[in-house]
């Protein structure tokens, strides 16, 4: 394995859907064990940006790419990277709660079965230690048993994070993961993001620049595709560098 | 203000006056209380069909099913059909049983799989639209048509012989374009992101249709293959051409131990000969392949609601 710094590193990075130009010349590097935040307008490319890094884009046929992204050093979408592996050691956590249509156990272990986990014990331990990382386990644990959608949004998203944790990625990439909640499960969440980058990388895409402020570390505007400014959030917040950034902070835009 | 009120109430009494309010409220009161009868009577010649036949299977048919009489109740399923036809329908029963349990294994997957495959496994586009428009196609052909080709087909070109193997097999054609589309749709209904929740963790496409996106749409699935299994229990014309008849149980898979009887190929011999006890006997028989429907109808409802329970 090569050497690296940090785990993701992009580099002039260019995307496409069909011909409509999404993301242009991106480069950047995100640190480990903080929170970036990726704000910008709608459709300005952030989940591109963030599908990107685990692949998920390969889904749509008409996806193309330009420039490397590398995790740990190694190109992603190079010859000999196993899809399968680097979304093992990427989890994802989307904007609507999505649970498995199974009991909170099973949406647990779905992941490190499918890795080869097979020992019962481990898997108990698996499914406590992810839920009690999200924050959820005091709230479940007498009701494992019981299938994931009869949660509430609040609880079915946790249980979200819980199931992405449940392989133990280093990495995390989060797409607007309250925007679909309600204001008191979303300051929950937001709590855990920053307990949980003690030990992993996140890369949290938001809408909101006050919840990028209440968050982040660092911040990455995009505008159109571009990405416009990559700095500490607090510096970028208090004095944008480019009037698009300001526009944007302060409501002209988005 | 006064003024205004004065007028408007002036008004309504000159409209009272003239009844054209009233004539106008009635009329339209009159409409909608004909359409009413009018739907009424739609809807009760609509179910009177089915009470009818309830009426008259039951009626002659009753104390052969549930009687406690020789021959009747349980010891009709469970004896075999003597001398002159006399004595149960064991046969026939048994028959029923093992062409649909068979048509099952085969038919049920087959057309699951080809849901999967078409609605995860394909883009949307012109094959798409042929496979489904066959199916659909395939879901409208006449029964004894399929009878037909399934004589021509499996029990002449490829020399399987008529008995139970051809005719589950014919059933299961029938059965796949009723399961093939209610699967399809249950996939569609199910949302992209649980897909990708599960591709996002590593999983292969295999594994996350097969324990994601096939295991949300089960309610679904479960109500195609019910529908198929009930309109496949009652058919007769698939069967005249493939299964042979049969007064015992079948004993080999080819050849003429092979050959079954069937419930709905039974109540067609019974009805059609011309002896008063084989009428009561093909009423009795009808009246017991609709409890089997219903039974199939019912088990299949409570797993899907526990699936469901669980699941949703």
């Amino acid at each position: 394995m090569s050497e690296y710094e940090h785990h993701i590193e992009i580099k002039g990075l260019s995307t496409w859907f069909g011909k409509k130009h999404i993301l242009k010349d991106i480069t950047c590097t995100f640190k480990d064990n903080s929170v970036t935040a990726i704000m910008g307008p709608s459709g300005c490319g952030k989940s591109t940006l963030l599908r990107t890094i685990n692949r998920l884009n390969d889904l749509v046929p008409s996806f193309r790419h330009e420039g490397v992204v590398l995790f740990r050093g190694t190109d992603i979408y190079g010859t000999g990277s196993s899809v399968y592996d680097l979304r093992k050691h990427i989890g994802m956590v989307f904007q609507k709660p999505n649970p498995f249509p199974m009991s909170v156990h099973d949406n647990i272990t779905y992941g490190p079965k499918l890795h080869g986990t097979k020992d019962e014990d481990e898997l108990e331990k698996i499914v406590e230690n992810s839920l009690r990382k999200a924050a959820l386990w005091d709230e479940v644990k007498d009701e494992l048993q019981h299938p994931a959608p009869n949660l509430s949004g609040g609880q079915q998203q946790r249980l979200c994070i819980a199931r992405a944790l449940s392989v133990d990625p280093p990495v995390l990439l989060m797409d607007e993961p309250v925007s679909a909640l309600d204001p008191i499960s979303a300051a929950k969440i937001e709590e855990l993001i920053v307990e949980l980058k003690k030990d992993y990388t996140i890369i949290l895409v938001t809408h909101n620049v006050q919840q990028a402020f209440r968050v982040s570390d660092q911040a990455a505007f995009l505008y159109l595709g571009e990405l416009v400014e990559f700095d500490e959030t607090k510096r970028i917040l208090e004095a944008p560098a480019d009037a698009r950034t300001e526009a944007f902070i302060t409501g002209r835009i988005g | 203000m006064t003024a205004k009120l004065d007028s408007e109430s002036s008004l309504q009494r000159l409209y009272g006056r003239i009844g054209l309010r009233d004539a106008a409220k009635s009329r339209r009161h009159l409409s909608d209380y004909l359409f009413r009868i009018i739907l009424g009577i739609l809807v009760v010649i609509i179910v009177l069909p089915f009470f009818l036949i309830l009426i008259q299977v039951t009626g002659v048919g009753f104390s052969q099913v549930f009687g406690t009489g020789p021959g009747q109740g349980l010891e009709f399923l469970s004896t075999f059909p003597g001398a002159g036809l006399m004595g149960g329908i064991r046969n026939a029963f048994v028959g029923t049983v093992e062409l649909i349990i068979l048509a099952s294994i085969v038919g049920i997957p087959l057309s699951v799989c080809g849901a999967a495959y078409i609605i995860e496994y394909t883009r949307p586009g012109r094959i798409r639209e042929i496979i489904e428009f066959t199916s659909d196609v395939l879901a409208g052909i006449p029964s004894i048509v399929l009878g037909a080709f399934g004589f021509a087909f499996l029990v002449d070109f490829l020399h399987l012989g008529m008995g139970i193997v051809a005719g589950s097999l014919t059933l299961a054609f029938m059965m796949i374009p009723t399961i093939l589309r209610t699967t399809e749709e249950a996939l569609r209904a199910v949302p992209m992101s649980l897909r990708e929740a599960s591709l996002a963790l590593g999983a292969t496409k295999w594994s996350t249709t097969w324990s994601v996106t096939l295991r949300a749409a089960f309610p679904g699935v479960i109500t195609g293959v019910l529908l198929a299994v009930g309109r496949v229990m009652g058919e007769t014309a698939p069967l005249i051409f493939t299964a042979g008849n049969s007064l015992i149980v079948p004993t080999e898979l080819t050849g003429p131990g092979s050959w079954v009887a069937s419930m709905p190929y039974t109540i067609w011999a019974y009805i059609s000969d011309p002896r008063e006890y084989l009428q009561v006997k093909a009423h009795g028989t009808a009246l017991a392949l609709m409890m089997m429907v219903l039974a199939v109808d019912l088990i299949a409802n409570l797993i899907s609601r526990k699936v469901t329970r669980r699941i949703v």
